[in-house]
């Protein structure tokens, strides 16, 4: 795996190559500090991950992330960034970037945050914020799946029913499982709905 | 001896060569000729020009004003000889020694014979005048340059300040992963706390820079007040639980509209105070109410301790940066002093007031009120969805005979929420878009029967009108035709396809990418 780190500050970089190279055995690492190095590198390169501090001097947020997302059409672009403005972190994953990781969150979930990002494709927010989160939200898709199983459908008829596979359907009960920190399904309806007014 | 009429004139004359200043008369003849009908001695000294040749010419061209100030002059005579209203008019002359002064007209027209205008007024050196103008104005340009100066350099401070302390983060963490030593694993949870405060007092100290630069723009929104409480409940519940302080937290039912972030901090930093100064098994109390006034209502925030109590001589000095007064009650309470000055500050820039009421042995009440209008109450919008952000709904065709990598990439974009239609033959996908139109088609290069992927795609992109992404998979034998790809401006992506540079090249496909 090919990896572009961008970023100005050379202590960060240290640190952020010492977990990849933990967390990503064998990966290369191509480090740059600013963001006419990332244009230059990406004419001749091709990258697997590219990791940019999106608000580094010289870098305009989400405008900067899209130029950088053009230049390499597909490749993902991970924001990483000490600031945690929501209305900035928004606009930037509206930008249609991979993902944004804190720059404050503790190294294992730094990994994990990158993994999850790479194995499926789903974007992701990683903030520096404690468990004490609001309550997530689920895709439309989820929440179709949410109340099919309400209804007592099994996956196999669940994946009849929305015209997919069966293997699908696992896939989604498992990341809604996740989602909503529910051990089973029984749990997960009695945490969402209760949630959320039906 | 009554003084005849020479006399008289004379001593006219006699004034007005003295007086101070120039004294000049000019005359707008009704042909649109100017001509000056006296100009005192004084100009020649004051402006080193020769008052003889401009009365003498029958038909001045103001040639002794700058080239640039000529027209202006002429066109503010003619409309102080239209309107009859006052000239007075600054421009600069250049004098016989070619040195550029600044001259004030004034003058008064009145109407004059055959249809003639007459200027009775005086000209003063104004150079003096202008260049204490100039030297203020760049003073202003010094300042505002210095403000912004300042701005760019805290944005760089906050910037380049957390770097080390969020390396030593990581590393930290690093290290935890190889100590077993419980010693060691003590010491390096200290560390961690230690990197918490410093972390903390950045904060403080940024802040406070922030709001002495000028640099903070509240930005108003509608907020509970119970959800301001909440929000404080969440970070003080606990740590006044361990120290047995009972923590009361009283809002009321309104929303307000008001900046949530920097009145949180307000609340924040009072509350954290009284929690450093009530004695373990206390009492903490937050009040939040709205009151109606005559100008939209006010937010009225009350937090109580059952600390030692302030000093009347006390009570200003606290609010300043760095001040410290008594001890703490818990042990090596950290802080530099600043959160009553960050408090005071952000109470200003809202425009509101903090007061404060207390004893020594009786504890203190520290009440802010904030302008602040009722709102409606606004319903917590619902997180946005974790798993899609932006593909839900996408129309993807997909054109893949090997089954296996079908079936997976159909369940990655099932996953983002797409909606697949799966093909294994060109002829399938032409008949598919003739149903539906995609918005992205995602290809294999090699399809069975001849045609690769990328003439597929052209002729399904001229099918439906000249604009569809398209994404071509390609394998190893492959590699010349990338250009050809490119050259189309539809994406390659090498097979076996890595999720999430799926994902990307499908973002970049929607963001009409040509390369």
């Amino acid at each position: 795996m090919k990896i572009l780190l961008a970023d100005d500050h050379g202590l960060f970089r240290a640190g952020i190559a010492d977990i990849l190279a933990r967390g990503f055995p064998g990966a290369t690492l191509d480090q740059v500090p600013d963001l006419p190095s990332v244009l230059a590198r990406l004419e001749g390169g091709d990258y697997d991950l590219i990791l940019l501090d999106v608000f580094m001097p010289g870098m305009e947020g989400a405008t900067s992330a899209r130029q950088v997302a053009d230049a390499a059409p597909t490749t993902p672009v991970v924001a990483v960034s000490a600031l945690e403005d929501p209305a900035a972190i928004r606009r930037l994953m509206e930008a249609g970037i991979a993902g944004f990781i804190s720059k404050s969150v503790d190294h294992d979930r730094f990994v994990a945050g990158l993994r999850s990002i790479l194995e499926t494709g789903a974007p992701c927010v990683l903030g520096a914020a404690p468990a004490s989160e609001p309550p997530p939200g689920l895709s439309p898709r989820q929440r179709q799946i949410m109340g099919l199983i309400r209804e007592g459908l099994s996956n196999q008829q669940i994946a009849a029913r929305l015209n997919i596979t069966e293997g699908t359907v696992k896939i989604h009960v498992s990341s809604i499982l996740r989602a909503l920190g529910a051990a089973n399904r029984t749990e997960a309806v009695a945490l969402w709905f209760g949630n959320t007014s039906v | 001896m009554t003084a005849t009429t020479e006399d008289i004139a004379l001593d006219l004359r006699t004034l007005v060569e003295n007086l101070p200043g120039n004294i000049v008369r000019r005359v707008l003849h009704a042909d649109g000729r100017f001509t000056y009908a006296y100009l005192s001695q004084g100009l020649s000294e004051t402006f080193r020009m020769d008052p003889a040749e401009i009365t003498a010419s029958t038909d001045v061209d103001f040639h002794w004003l700058h080239a640039e100030d000529r027209a202006a002059f002429r066109e503010a005579l003619l409309v102080s000889a239209r309107d009859m209203t006052n000239l007075d008019i600054e421009n600069r002359v250049i004098g016989r020694d070619g040195v550029s002064r600044w001259v004030r007209s004034i003058a008064r027209p009145r109407p004059g014979p055959d249809g003639s205008v007459i200027w009775d007024g005086v000209a003063l050196d104004a150079t003096e005048k202008r260049r204490a103008e100039d030297e203020m104005r760049s003073a202003v340009a010094r300042a505002e340059a210095a403000d912004a100066a300042k701005s760019r350099f805290l944005a760089a401070a906050s910037h380049d300040l957390r770097q080390p302390l969020q390396a030593m983060r990581f590393h930290l963490g690093a290290i935890e992963h190889l100590v077993t030593d419980t010693r060691a694993t003590r010491s390096l949870c200290h560390l961690r706390d230690c990197l918490g405060s410093m972390e903390g007092l950045l904060t403080s100290l940024l802040d406070v820079s922030r709001l002495d630069a000028g640099v903070v723009t509240p930005q108003s929104e509608a907020v509970a007040l119970a959800a301001l409480a909440e929000r404080l409940g969440a970070e003080f519940s606990g740590l006044a639980r361990d120290r047995g302080i009972v923590l009361v937290l009283d809002a009321g039912p309104q929303t307000v509209t008001v900046d949530p972030a920097l009145t949180s901090t307000v609340l924040r930093n009072l509350v954290q105070n009284a929690l450093r100064f009530t004695p373990d098994d206390g009492k903490v109390v937050l009040r939040l109410r709205h009151r109606p006034d005559g100008n939209g209502g006010r937010l009225v925030a009350l937090v109580v301790d059952d600390g030692p109590g302030i000093a009347a001589a006390d009570r200003e000095r606290i609010f300043e940066p760095f001040a410290r007064i008594g001890t703490p009650a818990q042990d090596g309470a950290t802080g530099l002093g600043l959160g009553l000055a960050i408090v005071a500050r952000l109470t200003a820039l809202l425009e509101g007031e903090v007061r404060l009421r207390s004893r020594p042995g009786k504890g203190s009440a520290f009440r802010v009120t904030l302008p602040a209008a009722e709102a409606e109450r606004v319903t917590q919008p619902p997180a946005p969805p974790a798993g899609t952000g932006g593909l839900d709904g996408l129309r993807v065709l997909l054109v893949e005979d090997d089954s296996r990598v079908a079936q997976a990439l159909a369940t990655l974009l099932d996953l983002w929420g797409c909606e697949v239609t799966p093909c294994t033959r060109a002829r399938e996908a032409e008949a598919a878009l003739a149903v539906t139109k995609p918005d992205v088609v995602i290809t294999d290069f090699r399809l069975a029967g001849g045609r690769t992927g990328l003439d597929l795609l052209i002729a399904l992109r001229d099918r439906s009108g000249g604009t569809l992404g398209g994404i071509v998979l390609t394998g190893e034998g492959d590699r010349e035709s990338l250009r050809a790809i490119g050259g189309e401006g539809f994406l390659t992506l090498h097979k076996p396809v890595a999720p999430a540079r799926l994902r990307a090249a499908i973002q970049a496909a929607l963001r009409g990418l040509r390369r």
